[in-house]
């Protein structure tokens, strides 16, 4: 081997390298479950939910005050803590729980925006 | 008509700004109300949308990097090309834009009666037809074929579904990464440049049977809640066995503009909203009625054929410079453009999901699946929220 003579670097065979992609898709994968899974919300009153939490994670308690239903068969909650926002259940898992007006709730989910309008969208719901 | 001028250019401007969308720049003119009257307002946002449909393609054919709806075209379009062939292209995507607004126009006199019927009768059973729809795709690969192709609906699916509303990065920019690896970092890494000098014609034939699909899976996209663009993409991809890059250049843009024009009149009809445009729309008039629509359709109209006409003025500069460009710095400036916005957008937790979706996409063509596998990271979520 002299100075200036071209060399062929081999990582290894096309199944080792398709393998190794393979293994790093699955890490990958498992990293970011595992990194979403050790995400804390953060618990907050009502009034305290501003525009610049978007996406972020929340727990709120309160009252549900109103149960709005949509032709669609979605229902939509306001949850009253002294201030108020909205809570939509798109979610079947949701629809099925017998809350109604009056009850108290816990709600862990995204503060997102939708029509200008702040909510939470929710990830657990908890009676108390 | 001025109007529509301000929000065809406007819209050209956001297609050349790489991550911002055009429904970022409609939110700035609804909230900051830089235009007083509302209809002269919702009129720019309709032409700035339409013609970001058409301008948005430039983008993932000059430096690979696209978003949902526009990343298949990447993955297809992987090809540095002649000034002829790229031009050739550049009228492949006009023209599929075009007969996406035609083919859904006449939808407008049956919306009132045919909408709610099929809305009823599509939504409980969508996710469904969708879970079908995407086993069948699996299904048809030929032999070992089947398992990988499962394996990369799966491993994107998952991805999805996992990073989807989970609040790991900013919720309106999770895709951002997402499909900058999926179709573009890995395409930057694993596929070499091929130089195209001819484009297939597409024959009459499989126009009508592109155009028929497009305006299906458009349809289907534009009443359903949960589903957008990108599925639309993906279905009709799935649904039409298309693999050729002048089919995908063809039905995309079909697709993109068919949706659009789709969701006005849904939003008409049974006052849902299906698009970034239908929420302009809504957020500026409220409920919309039958003359209003008209105007929005004849705004659509007009911006698709300026934007057109645009498009093809600039066809022949771009394609003289893109040809003459060594594709090896087109790979390192997609790169660069890739990393920014990710960074940009959703910070360092948006690399590891780029360094996933990566993988993933390095992995669907190393098993020579269809890359329209990959887009199970939009329709695993949609299955799931649709069935459960």
């Amino acid at each position: 081997m002299e100075l200036g003579n071209k060399i062929n670097l081999h990582f290894g065979t096309f199944e080792q390298i398709t393998l190794l992609i393979l293994v790093l898709a699955v890490i990958g994968l498992a990293g970011i479950y595992f990194a979403v899974g050790s995400i804390e919300p953060i618990e907050l009153k009502i009034e305290s939910i501003e525009e610049s939490m978007s996406g972020r994670l929340v727990r709120i308690s309160g009252k549900i005050t109103n149960i709005r239903k949509s032709s669609s068969g979605n229902s939509y909650w306001t949850v009253d803590d002294g201030s108020t926002i909205t809570v939509p259940i798109l979610d079947n898992r949701f629809k099925s729980l017998a809350l109604k007006r009056g009850d108290s709730v816990e709600v862990m989910g995204l503060v997102t925006k939708y029509k200008e309008e702040l909510e939470v969208m929710p990830k657990e719901i908890y009676k108390r | 008509m001025l109007f529509t001028l301000i929000g065809v250019g406007l819209g050209f401007l956001v297609a050349l700004i790489p991550g911002f969308s055009s429904n970022n720049l409609s939110m700035l003119l609804i909230t900051y109300g830089l235009i007083s009257s509302n209809y002269l307002l919702a009129v720019t946002n309709v032409a700035l949308e339409i013609s970001n449909s058409f301008f948005e393609f430039l983008l993932p054919i000059i430096a690979g990097i696209g978003n949902e709806a526009t990343a298949l075209v990447v993955d297809s379009v992987y090809a540095r090309m002649s000034e002829e062939s790229f031009r050739h292209e550049m009228g492949i995507i006009i023209g599929g834009g075009l007969v996406g607004i035609i083919v859904s126009l006449p939808l407008l006199f049956f919306a009132e009666k045919i909408y709610p019927i099929v809305y009823s009768s599509l939504n409980p059973i969508l996710g469904w037809i969708l879970l079908i729809l995407c086993i069948y795709m699996i299904w048809i690969e030929r032999g070992w074929k089947k398992f990988f192709a499962l394996v990369i609906f799966c491993l994107s699916g998952l991805l999805g579904l996992i990073v989807k509303n989970s609040g790991f990065v900013a919720t309106d920019y999770y895709l951002v990464p997402i499909f900058i690896g999926l179709y573009g970092f890995s395409s930057i890494i694993s596929k070499k440049y091929e130089k195209i000098e001819v484009i297939n014609e597409i024959g009459i034939i499989e126009k009508v049977r592109l155009i028929s699909i497009a305006f299906l899976s458009s349809l289907f996209a534009s009443l359903i809640s949960g589903m957008k663009r990108g599925q639309a993409s993906a279905l009709a991809l799935q649904l039409g066995n298309i693999t050729q890059r002048e089919e995908v250049l063809f039905i995309l843009p079909a697709i993109s503009l068919a949706f659009a024009t789709l969701s006005i009149f849904v939003l008409f009809s049974i006052g849902k909203v299906r698009s970034t445009l239908a929420y302009d729309v809504q957020q500026i008039m409220g409920e919309i009625y039958f003359p209003q629509t008209i105007l929005f359709v004849g705004v659509i109209a007009l911006s698709a054929c300026i934007s057109a006409f645009v498009l093809i003025l600039l066809a022949k500069p771009l394609g003289k410079l893109l040809s003459k460009i060594n594709s090896k710095y087109l790979k390192i400036l997609g790169f660069c453009i890739g990393c920014l916005l990710i960074i940009n957008f959703t910070g360092i937790r948006g690399m590891l999901l780029a360094f996933t979706a990566t993988c993933i996409g390095i992995l669907s063509s190393r098993f020579h699946v269809r890359s329209t596998h990959l887009m199970g990271v939009l329709l695993l979520p949609s299955i799931v929220s649709m069935i459960l």
